[in-house]
């Protein structure tokens, strides 16, 4: 009933809108007359108002003319959903209860695929770089994640700025490769010339840079040495005694290393001002003369009464800031001044040297324990292939880790005298370094 | 109609500045006229008619403009235009004014007539509720049609119809002492 007087009012009305007076209406509607014929003059009333003026055409005008000069700022930029008002979207399109019914399911399907692609990317990513930098720790040269181990001692090195603290952190590293020649050799596995190589560098940059120490805190950086020294001697006894026969010669090759590292390290207790000058590359003129030095290439001189195995090894100390594997920077003109001591190959990279490296894919060629005798070093600027040949975490891609970049960041320690050690985990070869020394 | 308007707004949304000038040379006048019926003075009206077209614009830049019923979404911002007008003036209903309508080529005796009706038209109003009073803004204030004033508060035409003949007898009961004044 009231359904159905609902729309015999609103016919009535539209009646009334079109101009029909109430006397013609009502009639037409004999059973709701007496209502329709109370609520007809009402409607009446507000249908009877006068008509509403519009504002003159200036004030329409400037209006307008306001609109679209609004319209057309906005139009400057992309008609779409700004960044907030986008996640705003998304957030509340996300919420299960927030009744959001505007948002295109398209989109919400899409922001929920990319939120969870996300996520998973981020927890595969975290998960795996932190299982990776754990599982590396502890890893040994022949496992696949030891490049990251190095990595990561490469990026200890880069950022220790105290001489100190470098000793420390050369001297550990030390003994961390002992250690992985001892595991290794108890499995009945030989270690690489690598490791050895690495042994070598980090004793001679250990031994160097305490020998850069005042005099005051040199005999407590020789004494962490020899500690080490005395407690890795007697471990490797123990594995020699227990090891297979296999790896026995890197073994003794180490061992000889250690033997001469000590040797040195009691000398320098004795005797600090020899160990200083024998490690210290920028002697002043009136200075006895030196111990007959090896040019090697890219300015790497080689003191060749240092640590040695079972034969000498040139212990390379790099004279210039040049870390990285495109060392072709004219001497003489690199970041820490033209100055240099020791002997200067004429030619970048053009020592003498190498053999062909084993390490691949590096293009550089340098002198590899295995591997002696002297031979072209073309382009030796380049690459992943270094004086201590083979490499099995070099990755050949010419950037290396820390010092690998073309801004010359220094790799290893750097002595008082700008003297800067060879890492042989990176990228470095026997290039031409730029100058010497920044220290005046 | 519809679909000429559907076909301006997807113009619009791609930024075409002529629909845009073309939306308002249609929708302005209607709108200001439903903005000026329950606000108190023309530049009120100017002022609010301006803001439904600057949230209009604002919704086409982000992205959540209208897709198509152009007309009843600006009538529907232009409703939460004056609501919005009104509870910033602390109003407790809007319509507060209906004097300004009364037109001065009216004779004396008009004039009155109307002045008493609209005066009282509009404390009646005051008593509907806020859908009731939409209801009857869009109906005889903007001249709309059922079908558009459902699109406009979202109710089924039915619904619309049933708040429009409750709203009109409620004006009747409280305009009725009125008329009858009038009629004596």
């Amino acid at each position: 009933m009231t359904q159905h007087f609902n729309d015999t009012l609103d016919a009535a009305l539209e009646r009334q809108r079109q101009g029909e007076p109430t006397a013609v209406i009502l009639p037409d509607y004999p059973d709701q007359a007496e209502d329709l014929a109370r609520l007809l003059p009402v409607t009446a009333v507000l249908a009877d108002l006068p008509p509403i003026p519009q504002p003159n055409p200036a004030a329409f005008q400037a209006d307008r003319a306001a609109f679209l000069a609004e319209a057309d700022q906005l139009l400057k930029t992309a008609v779409s959903p700004g960044p907030l008002a986008r996640l705003n979207g998304w957030i509340v399109a996300a919420l299960p209860w927030s009744g959001h019914q505007n948002t295109r399911q398209k989109e919400k399907h899409m922001m929920s695929s990319l939120i969870l692609k996300a996520a998973v990317a981020l927890a595969v990513l975290f998960s795996v770089a932190g299982g990776t930098a754990v599982t590396a720790a502890d890893s040994l040269p022949n496992s696949p994640v030891y490049p990251v181990k190095i990595a990561m001692e490469d990026v200890q090195l880069a950022m220790v700025s105290n001489p100190e603290t470098a000793v420390t952190l050369h001297t550990n590293l030390a003994a961390e490769r002992l250690r992985e020649m001892e595991r290794l050799a108890l499995a009945d596995n030989v270690p690489d010339d690598a490791s050895l190589s690495r042994l070598q560098y980090h004793l001679e940059a250990a031994l160097d840079l305490a020998a850069q120490l005042p005099e005051q805190t040199m005999a407590g950086a020789l004494l962490q040495i020899q500690a080490m020294i005395q407690t890795r001697t007697r471990t490797m006894e123990q594995v020699q005694a227990q090891a297979p026969e296999a790896p026995q010669g890197a073994l003794t090759q180490a061992r000889t290393m250690l033997q001469n590292a000590g040797e040195v390290v009691a000398a320098g207790l004795q005797d600090p001002q020899t160990l200083r000058w024998r490690h210290t590359t920028n002697r002043p003129d009136e200075a006895p003369p030196q111990p007959e030095m090896t040019p090697q290439p890219g300015g790497v001189i080689s003191p060749t009464v240092t640590i040695s195995g079972t034969q000498p090894i040139t212990t390379p100390v790099r004279l210039g800031p040049c870390a990285s594997g495109d060392c072709g920077v004219p001497q003489g003109e690199g970041p820490f001044g033209p100055e240099r001591n020791g002997p200067q190959p004429e030619e970048p990279g053009s020592g003498p040297g190498p053999g062909e490296p084993l390490a691949t894919p590096g293009t550089g060629n340098g002198p590899g324990p295995n591997n002696p005798t002297p031979g072209d070093c073309q382009g030796c600027g380049n690459g992943s292939g270094n004086q201590y040949g083979p490499q099995p975490d070099d990755a050949g891609n010419g950037s290396g880790m820390p010092g690998g970049s073309e801004s010359g960041i220094p790799i290893g320690g750097q002595n008082q005298n700008g003297a800067q050690y060879q890492n042989p985990n990176t990228n470095v070869t026997t290039s031409s370094l730029p100058g010497g020394n920044s220290n005046p | 109609m519809t679909t000429d308007y559907d076909a301006l707004l997807q113009q619009a949304k791609r930024g075409n500045r002529q629909a845009l000038a073309a939306i308002y040379d249609a929708f302005q006048p209607p709108i200001y006229r439903y903005v000026y019926r329950q606000v108190d003075g023309e530049e009120t009206a100017r002022d609010l008619t301006a803001d439904v077209f600057h949230r209009f614009l604002q919704a086409l830049h982000q992205g959540t403009g209208p897709d198509n019923y152009l007309q009843a979404w600006l009538y529907r911002v232009a409703h939460n235009t004056i609501v919005d007008h009104y509870r910033r003036q602390q109003h407790r209903n809007h319509l507060p004014l209906l004097e300004q309508v009364i037109s001065a080529d009216d004779d004396p005796v008009r004039q009155a007539e109307t002045s008493l009706a609209v005066a009282q038209v509009r404390q009646s109003m005051q008593q509907l509720t806020p859908d009731q009073q939409q209801v009857i803004a869009l109906k005889f204030f903007a001249g709309l049609s059922n079908q558009e004033i459902a699109l406009i508060v979202a109710k089924p035409v039915g619904a619309v119809k049933a708040l429009q003949h409750r709203a009109i007898a409620a004006l009747q009961r409280q305009l009725a002492p009125v008329q009858e004044e009038l009629i004596l």
